[in-house]
């Protein structure tokens, strides 16, 4: 945890030295830091999904609901990367289609669950 | 992959904005643009690797 706040830190300090003299190499530092941090997330991501599926091993679970979930994680984990990016290099309009698209696309994996639980229900309900 | 990435690129950073300052003073404008370009190409040339296994990792991790 202190790498990735040393890290964090210092690049945003550095970052906010280059700001005055040359505003595009701060975005580039706000990029590389941003992928050195992920690195060190991808380790503990790796724990998160090996526990998650020794936990759908337990329970019968169907497996299409654990995907879905994984990649739920992983969309909105992309999104929200690429569009802080753009936020910091000022374009947030660019940020909101990347928003507007990772919203509509976890949507659309949503979709075959809620058919799956109207099916359940209506099976109940005749 | 550590940290020295970060200030490789404060470091070329500095460098181009020195350099672009000299030229600039010194008459020559498009010398001036062309050195940061070329930083911002050595900064690609770094940083683009990175980026591209980052994506291979999420691909990878979240079967996407």
């Amino acid at each position: 945890m202190l790498k990735v706040a040393a890290i964090g830190l210092a690049s945003a300090l550095v970052a906010m030295q280059l700001k005055q003299v040359k505003t595009e190499y701060s975005n580039y530092i706000a990029l590389a830091a941003g992928i050195i941090i992920f690195s060190f997330t991808l380790s503990k991501l790796d724990v998160i999904t090996e526990t998650i599926n020794q936990i759908q091993s337990y329970i019968s679970i169907d497996s299409v609901y654990m995907k879905t979930l994984v990649k739920m994680i992983g969309i909105t984990y992309l999104s929200e990367f690429s569009c802080n990016i753009c936020r910091d290099a000022g374009y947030s309009s660019i940020a909101g289609q990347i928003e507007i698209f990772a919203k509509l696309s976890i949507m659309g994996l949503s979709l075959p669950i809620i058919l799956a639980l109207l099916d359940t229900i209506t099976q109940f309900l005749s | 992959m550590d940290i020295d990435l970060i200030f490789r690129i404060a470091a070329v950073g500095i460098l181009v904005s020195v350099v672009s300052q000299v030229l600039k003073h010194s008459g020559r404008e498009e010398l001036a643009f062309l050195t940061s370009l070329a930083g911002l190409v050595l900064v690609l040339f770094w940083v683009v690797p990175f980026i591209s296994e980052l994506f291979d990792a999420i691909k990878k991790m979240f079967s996407l």
